[in-house]
């Protein structure tokens, strides 16, 4: 029977060479290490973020022996899989062609709350909008936050980061199947996903839906489309020791793995907004969208409908755009594609703008999300979730939410309004650009590829990280000086503009303990 | 004046931390009320500013959040 299963397993492209040992919570890692290797074990690498360690171990030792050690929580095989379907991603005849072929709905592109903008979109403005980005209405959102400074990681088969839709907005990543390599895509697919999420807005190309966000490749996948469950949970330990706001995770197993769930789970819990594409087998959601924690997104078309391959299920939270979709792909070139990969990174990019807009609790974000969804009536809760977000939405949800604030030690009032972040009519531009232009600090250059293992910032931060948080001491005084020098008579748009220099100082603070040091 | 007494941790050791915050002033020259936020952990003073009284305490409030929340310090201490 074994013999069987190996046998099907290897004719599906399936193996496992590596284990993957979780320890009980609260064992130290270094600690196990002689015992493994008394087993004869080799430690490949820790996993931190799940407290396990990926081990090579001899053929003959068996599960049973490791689970001897008394502190094992759970043995899994570190499988090696294929995470993305090639049939989603067909190679078509030419991108013009096809992209005049696309089916677009007669959407209206009139900005509907003129207090915000008295923008108009132009002719050849609303040519670089692909229909997704459109029928999301995310740039109905951008006279309100493009994303600036939110980070986003796309775990996936890499970016190509010298594309010229791409590179301006790119600030780094990582590469876990070989730390010493760059996360440069080699399949295509994850620079698809990127475009989509964060092209640039220069009427060229295309543009995402959230086109100023920072954009990192975390490389989990080789340019086959496969790799294994710990170079996963690798990069997902990547993202959240990296301080990213939101992960797209456009792939998807049908088996389900306790380590990729627990890996799941603490990002979820250290802050980090998880989007999961749910699968194109039709079938059931696949992991790790169906985990608690991962928001799960089916694929819609662009006559709102339900895209037959999409999986489906409870768990799906959203339905996206994720049929013909083009967006950017590797070697500088654009290509159209479908797939709940497509759909995700449509919501990784929404979830972007309400963290652009001050909200960054994954609970609270994920219910900014839920309250602008509008659901198809042709569709069943298991197809659509909360149904299809429209970010038009996002600044009157954001206005009548509160946000509870965990320590009161002013004895003020326990929650503040979102309202003010939110406002600003008065000023058609960006609010923190503005206050950020007048001060005379040079912005930083994207930070390299952080090294593996990356420097986590310890309980108390160390010397560097003190220091820059020093000087986001100094710069936040800066603001505070610029604002006072821009409205000096205007007390409601002053206050606006200190909110916002704390936000900013907030983002300059949290930068630092991820290990860089990037001023305001 | 408001003084509070806190534990926070530091090399895995736990000490006692003060904070200080002032009471809001009218800085005539910014047109803002400002309040002092002294912390011993780092020995620092920081000035916030706020368009009243109680924007200013909210806003230090968050400031102080922000500043030194990898300490440790627990809510119930302040």
């Amino acid at each position: 029977m074994l013999s069987l299963i190996m046998s099907v397993l290897f004719t599906a492209n399936i193996y496992a060479i590596d284990k993957i040992v979780m320890l009980n919570d609260g064992k130290d890692i270094k600690l196990s290490y002689n015992d493994i290797e008394k087993l004869g074990g080799k430690i490949i690498k820790e996993l931190s973020i799940i407290n396990a360690i990926v081990v090579k171990f001899p053929d003959y030792i068996k599960d049973s022996e490791i689970y001897s050690l008394g502190y094992v929580k759970k043995v899994e095989d570190d499988l090696y899989i294929k995470w993305i379907e090639e049939t989603i991603l067909p190679e078509l005849p030419s991108v013009e062609s096809v992209r005049k072929n696309i089916e677009e709905r007669n959407y209206d592109y009139s900005i509907s709350e003129p207090s915000f903008s008295t923008d108009k979109f132009t002719d050849e403005e609303l040519n670089e909008i692909p229909w997704g980005v459109k029928r999301v209405n995310a740039y109905k959102a951008w006279n309100w936050t493009t994303g600036k400074d939110v980070k986003v990681g796309v775990i996936d088969t890499g970016i190509d980061y010298n594309h010229p839709d791409l590179k301006a907005n790119y600030a780094g990543g990582y590469n876990a199947i070989d730390p010493s390599k760059t996360p440069l895509d080699d399949n295509g697919h994850g620079t698809h996903v990127a475009g989509t999420i964060a092209a640039v807005k220069d009427l060229k190309g295309v543009v995402g839906v959230a086109p100023d966000v920072k954009l990192y490749a975390v490389k989990v996948l080789n340019a086959g489309g496969s790799g294994t469950y710990s170079a996963v949970i690798d990069g997902i330990q990547w993202a959240v020791n990296n301080k990213m706001d939101v992960i797209n995770m456009s792939l998807g197993s049908r088996y389900g793995s306790d380590s990729l769930k627990a890996a799941i789970e603490a990002a979820y819990k250290s802050g980090v907004v998880v989007v999961c594409a749910a699968g194109n087998d039709g079938g059931a959601v696949n992991y790790p969208a169906k985990y608690p924690g991962a928001i799960a997104v089916s694929a819609l078309t662009s006559s709102d409908n339900i895209a037959s391959f999409s999986s489906r299920g409870p768990e799906i939270a959203f339905i996206a755009p994720g049929v013909n979709i083009y967006s950017t792909w590797m070697d500088g070139k654009y290509r159209t594609a479908s797939g709940t990969s497509m759909a995700s990174p449509h919501v990784a990019g929404l979830a972007a703008l309400v963290v652009g807009l001050g909200v960054t609790n994954p609970d609270e974000v994920k219910q900014v999300l839920i309250k602008s969804a509008v659901k198809l009536p042709n569709l069943k809760d298991t197809e659509q979730g909360n149904g299809v977000i429209d970010a038009s939405k996002f600044y009157d949800i954001l206005q009548d939410t509160e946000v509870k604030t965990d320590i009161n030690f002013l004895n003020v009032n326990e929650t503040y309004s979102k309202r003010e972040i939110c406002q600003k009519n008065f000023d058609s531009d960006n609010y923190i650009s503005i206050i950020q232009k007048a001060i005379p600090i040079p912005h930083p250059t994207p930070f390299p590829p952080v090294p593996h293992p990356l420097p986590i910032p310890s309980n108390p931060p160390n010397e560097q990280v003190e220091n820059c948080k020093k000087q986001c001491d100094d710069d936040y005084q800066l603001l505070i000086d610029n604002c006072n020098n821009h409205f000096p008579d205007d007390a409601t748009k002053r206050k606006l503009c200190y909110e916002s220099a704390m936000t900013v100082y907030s983002r300059c603070l949290r930068n630092c303990e991820g290990g860089k040091n990037e001023r305001i | 004046m408001r003084e509070y007494s806190f534990s926070y941790y530091e090399n895995k050791e736990k000490k006692q931390g003060k904070l200080k915050i002032s009471d809001p002033v009218f800085d005539e020259t910014k047109k803002s009320y400002v309040v002092d936020v002294y912390c011993s952990i780092d020995k620092r003073s920081h000035k916030i500013f706020g368009v009243d009284e109680k924007h200013s305490l909210e806003l230090a409030q968050k400031f102080f959040k922000e500043r030194y929340k990898n300490y440790g310090i627990k809510s119930k201490d302040i």
